[in-house]
């Protein structure tokens, strides 16, 4: 599927992460799982986020970043919601709440409205 | 295990709902706010902030709680928790930090790191600063 804007492909499978991801931006529509063993280098984007081993970069989700015991993150770290479980480690700066999520929610429901729902 | 949360009957000190304070408040036990307070806040005890609270100070306690609105920097030794009416606009620095949905956080955070009760003093002033951008690893 590709963005109605800018016609770059959008990623809309759910990505587990259990291994070493350097990359500028790592994207998805749909939820990502950082497991125990990933270790991403990237700023990160999906709908729910569960960060379980190691992120060193910006984090933004639409609902739910969560944080495992076992996490580490620096870096930003942008939500609706965030979900830290005792033992995390984060670093960094935070936004969490749906003020603060506005201007994503915004464009995200605009997307919705007038993207091609089901075509292809 | 003993529940970390404070309970109400644990304050020794009360703000009560209709009194402001503007000043600087240290003891051992524990505080909640039910009324506004500017200043600060030190005790290696417990705050709560409860939903009717309004913050405006700079807080180091053992254990802090949030239920209303809080403009200031939080640190502490043990656990921040941001319940669901919480509105903090300020750095934090916990051994462990809870955030329950429905709270809005805007600010640093640093949880998990050692020594959370010692050593660096938070910014005054709170979100305005963008943390150090990660370095760009090598491309896979």
């Amino acid at each position: 599927m590709n963005c109605r804007h800018c016609n770059s492909r959008v990623v809309t499978e759910a990505l587990d992460v259990a291994e070493y991801v350097a990359v500028r931006l790592f994207a998805t529509a749909n939820s990502m799982r950082i497991a125990k063993k990933g270790k991403v280098f990237a700023d990160v984007r999906a709908d729910e986020l569960t960060i379980e081993g190691f992120l060193h970069g910006h984090a933004t989700a639409l609902s739910l970043i969560r944080l495992t015991k076992s996490a580490h993150v620096t870096g930003g770290v942008r939500a609706t919601s965030l979900a830290v479980e005792i033992g995390a480690t984060l670093v960094g700066d935070v936004r969490i709440g749906l003020e603060s999520m506005a201007d994503i929610l915004e464009a995200a429901r605009a997307t919705d409205d007038g993207g091609d729902r089901g075509g292809n | 295990m003993p529940d970390p949360t404070p309970s109400k009957d644990e304050f020794s000190t009360i703000i009560g709902a209709d009194a402001q304070f503007k000043g600087d408040l240290s003891f051992q036990g524990g505080v909640r706010i039910d009324g506004q307070f500017e200043g600060t806040i030190q005790t290696p005890g417990r705050v709560l902030v409860s939903k009717g609270g309004k913050l405006k100070a700079e807080v180091k306690a053992g254990g802090i709680a949030v239920e209303g609105q809080v403009d200031g920097n939080l640190q502490a030794e043990d656990r921040v928790e941001l319940r669901a009416t919480a509105q903090l606009r300020g750095d934090l620095k916990a051994s462990k930090l809870l955030v329950v949905e429905g709270a809005t956080f805007i600010g640093r955070c640093e949880v998990g790191t050692p020594s959370p009760g010692t050593g660096t003093e938070t910014r005054p002033g709170g979100a305005s600063q963008a943390p150090g951008r990660p370095p760009m690893p090598p491309a896979r």
